[in-house]
């Protein structure tokens, strides 16, 4: 799976760290890590919870051309 | 029956703050310590560590059907199994970040686990059990086993410690 660095750089311009984001969506910063890495393939309620928390729709994060 | 009451006060003391500690972690982390990650990953640990147990037992029923002896007793061997099975799980979901939970430093149940590991080998070896008599091995091994069980478990916790510190 490639890296999600759509989700890193939205999260890098907010400003948040990977931990912050974490407890915003109450999952582990393992987690987040693992996502951003392209480890982990995220539920779609995660995915919601972290377009929401980063202000970002689905598209935008996570769908592939 | 007096001299069992400072290990019954202990046992007391330790079920008491372990559930207490439970029950504000639980409350930290809104009744779910676990994201669907790490969830995920335990569910893969007890797959593996089910195949592990499976897998002992076929072996050493098949050598014991081959050699048509006994190597260990009952009690024994379900030490040994239970062992070998949560050393699997409890290994590959730490190192897949899914045994402790979030919000969890995860150092109260590495010195939980060395310090009861050490005592019991450390009990178990004191009295110089015999292990093996004709070739089978015996209950008293049960004790090392679970010795050696908790040692490692806190052994696990303490070197993905240790990795995680080299990496932040």
């Amino acid at each position: 799976m490639a890296k999600n660095l759509r989700m890193k750089a939205a999260r890098a311009a907010l400003d948040m760290s990977q931990q912050e984001l974490a407890d915003k969506i109450e999952v582990s910063r393992q987690t987040i890590n693992a996502i951003e890495k392209g480890d982990y393939n995220p539920t779609i309620k995660l995915c919601i919870a972290i377009c929401k928390t980063l202000g970002k729709t689905l598209d935008e994060l996570f769908w592939e051309e | 029956m007096s001299k069992y009451i400072p290990f019954i006060l202990f046992v007391a003391a330790f079920c008491a703050i372990s559930y207490s500690k439970n029950q504000v972690q639980k409350r930290k982390n809104g009744g779910k310590p676990y994201d669907e990650r790490q969830l995920l990953i335990q569910g893969k640990a007890y797959k593996y560590a089910f195949f592990t147990v499976i897998l002992y037992f076929v072996i050493l029923g098949a050598l014991s059907v081959v050699s048509e002896r006994e190597f260990i007793t009952t009690y024994a061997n379900a030490c040994i199994g239970m062992a070998l099975s949560l050393m699997v799980f409890v290994t590959y979901s730490t190192f897949q970040d899914a045994y402790i939970g979030r919000n969890t430093n995860g150092n109260f149940s590495m010195i939980i686990f060395l310090a009861c590991g050490i005592f019991m080998l450390v009990n178990t070896l004191v009295s110089k059990p015999i292990l093996i008599i004709d070739g089978i091995l015996q209950n008293s091994a049960g004790a090392l086993v679970l010795g050696i069980l908790f040692s490692y478990v806190g052994l696990i916790l303490l070197i993905k410690k240790i990795i995680d510190k080299r990496e932040v």
